[in-house]
């Protein structure tokens, strides 16, 4: 079995689905019997708490001496002292990259306290990963619609700091082509699909800038792994290897 | 590999769900090869074919389009007979008389095994009973598109309970909704009580659990496997099927013996 490096991973409980695995203990079996040698990983509850570092916290004490999981902190940089958090989050708890949620905690990426919050990260190294959408918009519950995060914000953002390194997560087929003009924004493909999934993530993003993600537990890892299978025809498998693993190992600036 | 996952099953899987999004009565090479070579990499056996469907959606689409994709459906099952059961498209809102004609045209002459319903009219409509008298009759069936939407649910698009009423009316009618995955558990629930409702297994995301909760809900006779490509990608839909939490016999069910059943097709022994 070839290793896999998962870039869209969630712990926790989210309110708008019960899902079988919650615990790190019950996601690490899941992953690593599927080949993930290493699993970027978020506080599914940051995205709704009224501070993030209050699902950030425990999670990055769980997950401190363990070599599967890569610590992603979740940011509101609307809050007073997101910037404190976020440096704190990857000098003093490992946080390995930063995790916006625009469209759940109701800001724009052209607002000025995003970019101060890139700047930091730049500086740290870290990619910044942009959560464009949680689920397809028409399962929502109905009195909980949020917006997906316009791909040509992203490249907005991306173009004003050429020298950060971004990841869309849950991104859709429609959004690569405008996410593959920035160079330096990377897509998972945990929510792309379409008739040759892979293949058209490839070719709207090119072969080094697309990488796998599975969004567990929300989805079937199976599902999202088959994204892999592909002809050689079709896909290269040189590509395919890239995008299993060492795109993201590049994202993240080691492995 | 999904060909490896599916063991016994791998080419013999029946897909309730494909396209080809053209236009007009002729099929191109280059479409078809496709369509056919990647569903079979992926251990597919046959695919249910209901034309371009998603362009003449609207109540108001003109017969000669319906004549169009049928035809290119019936080009279809001749260029490729081991592999294309061929359903009819039809728009409820069109003339009945119309309707009847292209389902002798189609299904009686022409070899075809049921019928696709989009979004012309609700299933509440009782402009569909004609044609579910006639399918009833035939002893085919019909895949009929529905959603739960919490956004862009068309004036017309059935719900699941649309369904739900469709079969009140027509309990001897075969059945099946497509998209569990736009239903979802509220979808599967308004199914439970209609032995001749089945659910196809496409739509939307690969959401984890909800194959299993559809098979624990209403058996796994009632649970088809439909991709929907080339909406969705076949190794991915396969892949959700392979990954729920069910019986090997259960799956083998879901991916072609309640699709050999319903089609009334022989088994795929290999």
């Amino acid at each position: 079995m070839k290793s896999i490096i998962d870039t869209s991973v969630f712990c926790g409980v989210w309110p708008f689905r019960p899902t079988a695995l919650r615990t790190l203990e019950q996601l690490k079996g899941r992953l690593e019997a599927n080949g993930v040698r290493r699993a970027w990983v978020s506080a599914v509850e940051a995205i709704l708490a009224p501070d993030p570092m209050q699902a950030n916290e425990p999670l990055f004490s769980a997950v401190a001496e363990d070599e599967l999981f890569v610590a992603v902190a979740t940011i509101n940089p609307t809050l007073a002292t997101s910037r404190r958090d976020a440096e704190a989050c990857i000098k003093d708890r490992g946080a390995r990259a930063l995790k916006l949620f625009p469209s759940y905690h109701e800001y724009g990426l052209s607002d000025a306290r995003v970019d101060g919050l890139v700047e930091l990260a730049r500086e740290a190294g870290v990619p910044v990963c942009i959560q464009v959408a949680m689920m397809d918009q028409r399962s929502q519950h109905p009195l909980v619609i949020v917006e997906t995060v316009p791909p040509a914000d992203i490249v907005s953002l991306a173009g004003r700091h050429p020298g950060a390194r971004f990841l869309a997560c849950g991104a859709f087929t429609g959004d690569l082509k405008k996410l593959g003009e920035a160079p330096n924004v990377w897509a998972e493909i945990s929510l792309v699909e379409s008739e040759q999934a892979l293949r058209n993530a490839v070719g709207a993003m090119g072969p080094e800038r697309v990488v796998f993600g599975s969004h567990s537990p929300f989805q079937y890892f199976q599902a999202m792994i088959a994204k892999l299978d592909v002809a050689p025809e079709d896909v290269d498998p040189g590509v395919v290897d890239a995008v299993r693993e060492s795109n993201a190992a590049a994202l993240l600036g080691a492995s | 590999m999904i060909s490896e996952a599916l063991g016994p099953d791998c080419g013999r899987v029946i897909d309730f769900h494909t396209h080809i999004l053209v236009k007009g009565p002729d099929p191109r090479d280059e479409d078809v090869d496709r369509l056919v070579r990647l569903a079979r990499y992926y251990g597919i056996r046959k695919a249910v074919f209901q034309g371009n469907a998603g362009i003449i959606q609207g109540a108001d689409a003109p017969t000669g389009d319906v004549v169009d994709t049928n035809t290119y459906t019936l080009r279809l099952m001749e260029r490729e007979p081991d592999f294309f059961i061929g359903f009819a498209f039809l728009n409820p809102a069109h003339p009945v008389g119309f309707s009847m004609d292209e389902i002798n045209r189609c299904i009686v002459s022409g070899g075809m095994k049921g019928v696709k319903l989009l979004i012309a009219l609700k299933a509440t409509d009782k402009r569909l009973d004609p044609i579910m008298e006639r399918l009833t009759e035939l002893g085919v069936p019909v895949l009929h598109h529905t959603w739960y939407k919490a956004v862009w649910q068309g004036e017309q698009e059935s719900t699941p309970a649309d369904l739900a009423e469709l079969a009140l009316r027509h309990p001897e009618a075969k059945i099946i909704l497509a998209h569990l995955g736009g239903g979802r558990e509220r979808g599967v629930l308004d199914l439970v009580d209609f032995p001749n409702l089945h659910y196809g297994t496409s739509g939307s995301q690969p959401e984890a659990g909800l194959v299993e909760y559809a098979v624990r809900k209403l058996g796994a006779e009632r649970v088809v496997f439909g991709s929907d490509w080339p909406c969705r990608d076949f190794g991915v839909q396969l892949g959700r099927i392979l990954a729920a939490d069910i019986t090997p016999e259960q799956r083998s069910l879901v991916l072609r013996g309640n699709a050999e059943r319903l089609l009334g097709l022989e088994r795929g022994d290999g």
